[in-house]
Formats: C-alpha cells, structure tokens, sequence
C-alpha cells in the first residue's frame, strides 16, 4: 500500500459515495446489490493508471492524454462496453475535427510559405538585380583601365584581355547569388511570423491527433479482443479432484445425470430427421 | 413475418465451424426459464436476458430495426413491429403438445434462438471447447428437453440438461436433506434433496409462479383502479419492483393513465394479495414433500428449506414461509440463496466444472 493514490482514492470514494439504507434500497426495487469492497475499487484504479502511464508515460504523452486513457483502461477492467462505445465515438468525433482543423492549418500554412518564398524570390531578384548593375559597372571601368594599359605593353592582347570579362562576370554573378542565399537575414516580417506561427500550431495539432490516434486504438483493441471472445480460465478439462467435500455422492450423482442424457442422446439420435425419413 | 423453421441466420456463433480448439474449456451454466434466461461462464461473464424472442413482422419492419431477430427487453420494447416469442410457459417450450403444429415450430425455433443468443453472450471463443449444462423445469418432458439439447448442440461441442431445482442445490452445496423451491416465472418447482440423484417423487411443480402473480394483479387493479389502462408487461415492471407478502409494508403507489392522464393509485393491498396467492399451494407441495419423506429425517427437511428462483425475491415471503410450516409442521427453517437470478445458472456451471472429461467426450 505504498502507493499514494490508494489513500487518496479511498478518501475520494468515501466523500463521492451516496449513503442510502437497505430498507430505502428495497423501497425502490432493488433486491439484489453488487457490492465491491473499496481495496478492490482501488486496485482496479490503480491498474488502470498504471497500465497507461507504462505505455505512455515514458513517450511524454500530455496529462489529458494519459487522463483519457486511465479511463479507457478503467472502463475496461469493469467491463462497462456501452461506455468504452461512447468513448470510441467521442474520441472518433475528436478524430474528425483534429483531422479537419488540421487540414485547415496545413493549407493555410502551404498558403503563407508560398507567398513568403514568392517575397524572398522576389527581393532576391531585386537584390542580384542591383548587384549585378553594380557589379558590370565596375568590371567594365576596371577592364577599361586594363586594356588601355596592356594596349601600351602588347596592342595584339588587349583582345585577349577583353574575352576574360564576360566569365569571370557570370563566375561572379553566382558565388553573388550564393553568398546571397546564404547570408539571408532571419524572419523579421509579418509573412514570416505568421509562418512560424502556423508551424508551431501545426506540431500541436499533429501531436494531439497523435494522441487521439493512440486512444482510440487502445479502445479497438479491447473491442476486437471482446469480439473475439473472452477467454476461459481453464486450459483443460476439470473434473472433480477427489479431494472434495461428499465427491463420491458428487460422482454417483453426475454420473445419473450423464445417463440421463446419454439416453435423451440415444432419442434425439432416433428421432433425428435422417431416420425419419429413413 | 414468422420465424423461417430452417433458417440458421440467427446462429452467428457457431464455434463449431471451427476445427481447431487448442487452447481452453470454456464451461458454460445455461438457466433457461419463463421469465429470464441466464447464463454463468468460466471466463466470468455472466448475462440474463428476459426470455423474449421478437422477429419483424414484414420487410418494412426489418428495415427499421435493422435486425433479423431481437432479444429480451429489446424485443419487448418493439412488441409492435415484431412476432412476439416466449418460447416457454409453464416450464416447457409452448404448444409442444402438438409438435407438428405451426405454432409449436415457431416456438421451438424461438427457443433455439434465445439458447444460441444465452450462449453468444457468454462471448465463447472460436478456439475453445464449449461444454454446456442447461438447466430446464423439474418436470420438463423428455420431448422438451430433446429440443434444448436440439438447440444447444450445434452450437457447442458438448451439452448436457439437468433439472433446474437440482442445480440449484448443486451450485450450493445442499445435496443432502433439504428442499429446494425454485419461483420462476411459469412454475414452482419443489425438489427434495436426499443424497441421491431425485426421482419424480422428490419433485412437485405447480404453476402457481411470476405469471400466476401478474395475472392475479392484473384482475385486482382491474377492480381496484377504475378507468386505468395498463398491460400485464407493465403490471409485471410493477411486480418486479414491489412485490412483498408480508403484513407491513410502505405503502405502494403507481402511476396510471386514466384517459391519457398519470394518475396516483395506492395497490398495497392488491399486491399483497396477488403475491401471497402462490403461497398456500406452494406451503401445500413442502407439507406432501416433507409428509412423504423418512420419517426420521423429515426434521432435517423442515429446517432445511432452500428459496431460489426470481420469486423468492419477494419482500417477506422468507419469514411467511416459516410462520406457514411452524403453524402446519412443527418448525421450519427457510433461507434464500444469495444470487436468486444466477442460482440456476450458478448451479449448472458448476456441474459442468465438476463432469468428467469421458462424460463430455460421450455426450458430443
């Protein structure tokens, strides 16, 4: 009992439970009355909680997360389908709406990284466009000068000297471009805050349908388990041990019910329809 | 839209279709009665469904409530739309008398289905062997209890019947010296316990029961309760909730419409009156019982006497029991099991834990 929550569920049971007399309990037509001892109570709460918290606990699921999923765990252990149905609904409903909201969100964020990369493509072009102005000036007043001075030296390789302009024009144009692309500043401007902005919530929205993904996966697999069968507590055939109570009056009195109905076996064998017809 | 005599739709789990069974014994305790059909398991389920069976009366029908047979309370609350069954009255299944009859088919079928959908609620599994005990009337005949078996077979791989009041006691432990009443709804069956497996004269069954009471309640509210419509199902929700036969009560009120309108009627002593009808025949079959036992153990009888069944639920029959047999045998001693509703089936379950493996093997 070293678990605290057993004294506080015993405490909150206590304070919750509806006092009421057998008498009144008769009065109101009930004759027959399920009583569960309060340590069972807590041992099913407990288990519940600590079937969800060892397998989502340790993945940082949120406490509403692991809320949900005590209760399903709960519901469960008592058996209560009707609730763990309704539960399936409303965590199918959550589903929906998760999924539409996000839908929304990724399309308005698709929406926002568009028009954000339109706005850097564009003073991308604005920006290559002016250094590149800049940059043809210059290379042509330097190629100026350089030409009228190897004209002095060699006159038949100022041509030469000429040709080298234009690559090493676009050879610089591109380490521009680049340098651009890499030195770009970070968001500053309302696109780009609304962009952050849908991301975060996007991650929210993913995580929480994540969740609910979980629990609603929690609950089909207890209903396809129940669909399939609830298994017996017996591997084998029992039988009587011999070390009961009056067993050989138990035997001689099973074994009269066995003949009993090998002989209502033998009838039904002879009065099957095969033999009819027969 | 009757049920379709052949028709095997309804039998959806059929675990006999499958071949392999490695991996469990499932045991199941079956209480078929007139009123509620029961069942015990051991993976611990354990339903009860009133013992109705409704089939839609036409394709409109059907289509509205989406199924091809319904159950229990469900099928009571659409009475309307369906061909309404209660396979059994009076302990056995109805019209058996005239088994080639129209009537008797459809009610065996019905009976079929309501065992098929007792066992589909104990939620077998595919992979288990099933070994059913059926628990039917003390004095249900051979025809009737060929026809449970009927229906219990295809959908389990071995089945066995036995008398309800006998289960009861076996579920218990009494198997020696005492009397087991079982109050169902049709009949009350009285059987005495004496060690060795009962024979017809241990047992008595009379139809003074549930139904005797409801009809009983219904002629006195007829009298009593000028101008209130009321049906025998609604008299017997009334029943159910307030039955008692004792001299001191808290009065009994119901609201019923008279001319569409609830109206406040106080029936305590109406109820009274229809509860302790059973009595007397009931004090009558434990007085022929005991009177007709060894005389050196008829005391043993008479402080031994076992209440089960629904209508031992009745408020202060227990006492009224005893103050009848103290005044017409000397001493009496009664005592009701804990769990009237689940007795039977209790009882059956564990006759099936405790049957030998090459019982079952003989019996499939």
């Amino acid at each position: 009992m070293t678990n605290p929550l057993y004294r506080s569920l015993a405490s909150l049971f206590r304070s919750r439970a509806e006092v009421t007399s057998l008498s009144r309990l008769d009065r109101e037509g009930f004759r027959t009355v399920n009583v569960l001892d309060i340590g069972d109570l807590e041992s099913i709460v407990v288990e519940a909680v600590e079937r969800v918290v060892a397998e989502l606990g340790p993945n940082g699921a949120s406490p509403g997360s692991l809320a949900a999923g005590a209760q399903i765990e709960l519901l469960k252990l008592v058996g209560d389908t009707s609730r763990l149905n309704e539960k399936n609904a409303q965590l199918e409903r959550e589903q929906k709406h998760l999924e539409g909201d996000l839908s929304l969100l990724q399309g308005a964020l698709a929406e926002s990284r568009k028009s954000l990369e339109a706005n850097i493509v564009r003073a991308d072009h604005e920006a290559m466009g002016e250094l590149r102005q800049r940059l043809e000036s210059s290379l042509k007043e330097l190629f100026q000068r350089a030409r009228t001075q190897v004209e002095r030296v060699a006159p038949d390789a100022a041509r030469s000297v000429d040709a080298l302009q234009a690559p090493l024009r676009d050879a610089m144009l591109v380490l521009l471009s680049t340098a651009l692309r890499r030195g770009h500043v970070p968001p500053t401007s309302d696109s780009e805050m609304q962009v952050e902005v849908l991301e975060r919530r996007v991650k929210k929205l993913t995580a929480q349908l994540d969740e609910t993904e979980q629990l609603l996966e929690r609950v089909r697999r207890e209903k396809s388990a129940d669909e399939a069968g609830v298994a017996s507590i017996y591997r084998t055939v029992q039988g009587l041990r011999g070390d009961e109570a009056a067993v050989a009056q138990r035997r001689a009195l099973l074994h009269e019910i066995f003949r009993h109905n090998l002989e209502l076996r033998s009838e039904l064998a002879t009065a099957s329809p095969e033999n009819r017809r027969a | 839209m009757t049920p379709d005599h052949d028709d095997k739709k309804g039998d959806s789990t059929r675990p006999k279709a499958t071949p392999e069974k490695a991996h469990g014994v499932l045991y199941l305790g079956i209480d078929l009665g007139t009123s509620r059909t029961s069942v015990a398991s051991s993976n611990g389920v354990r339903e009860t469904v009133s013992s109705w069976v409704g089939y839609p009366k036409d394709v409109v029908s059907r289509k509205a409530l989406k199924r091809d047979i319904l159950y229990g309370d469900d099928a009571l609350a659409h009475r309307l739309s369906l061909d309404l069954y209660r396979p059994l009255a009076s302990g056995v299944i109805q019209h058996s008398d005239a088994p080639d009859s129209a009537e008797a088919k459809a009610h065996l079928k019905a009976a079929q289905d309501l065992i098929r959908h007792a066992i589909s609620l104990a939620k077998p599994r595919a992979d288990e062997l099933i070994y059913a005990v059926v628990g039917c009337p003390a004095q249900c005949s051979s025809k009737n209890k060929r026809a449970i078996l009927d229906a219990v077979r295809p959908v389990v791989d071995s089945a066995i019947v036995a008398s309800e009041p006998f289960t009861v006691a076996y579920g218990i432990e009494q198997l020696t010296d005492c009397l087991v009443i079982d109050i169902g709804a049709g009949t009350t069956d009285l059987c005495r316990m004496h060690g060795t497996f009962p024979t017809d004269e241990d047992q008595v069954t009379n139809a003074f029961a549930g139904d005797h009471v409801d009809q009983k309640l219904v002629e006195l509210l007829g009298k009593s309760c000028p101008g209130a419509s009321f049906t025998v199902h609604k008299v017997k929700e009334i029943k159910e909730k307030f039955s008692f036969v004792g001299d001191t009560r808290d009065p009994v009120h119901v609201d019923l419409p008279v001319n569409g309108k609830p109206t406040r009627f106080e029936i305590s002593q109406q109820m009274r009156e229809a509860c302790r009808s059973i009595v007397p025949p009931m004090v009558d079959a434990i007085h022929k019982l005991i009177a007709s036992f060894d005389s050196d153990f008829q005391s043993r009888l008479k402080n031994h006497v076992i209440l089960g069944g629904g209508g031992s639920q009745m408020g202060g029959l227990r006492e009224m029991l005893e103050e009848e047999m103290r005044e017409r045998l000397g001493e009496g001693r009664v005592v009701r099991v804990d769990e009237p509703v689940y007795g039977g089936a209790n009882g059956a379950l564990k006759i099936a834990h405790d049957m030998p493996a090459e019982f079952w093997e003989k019996l499939k």
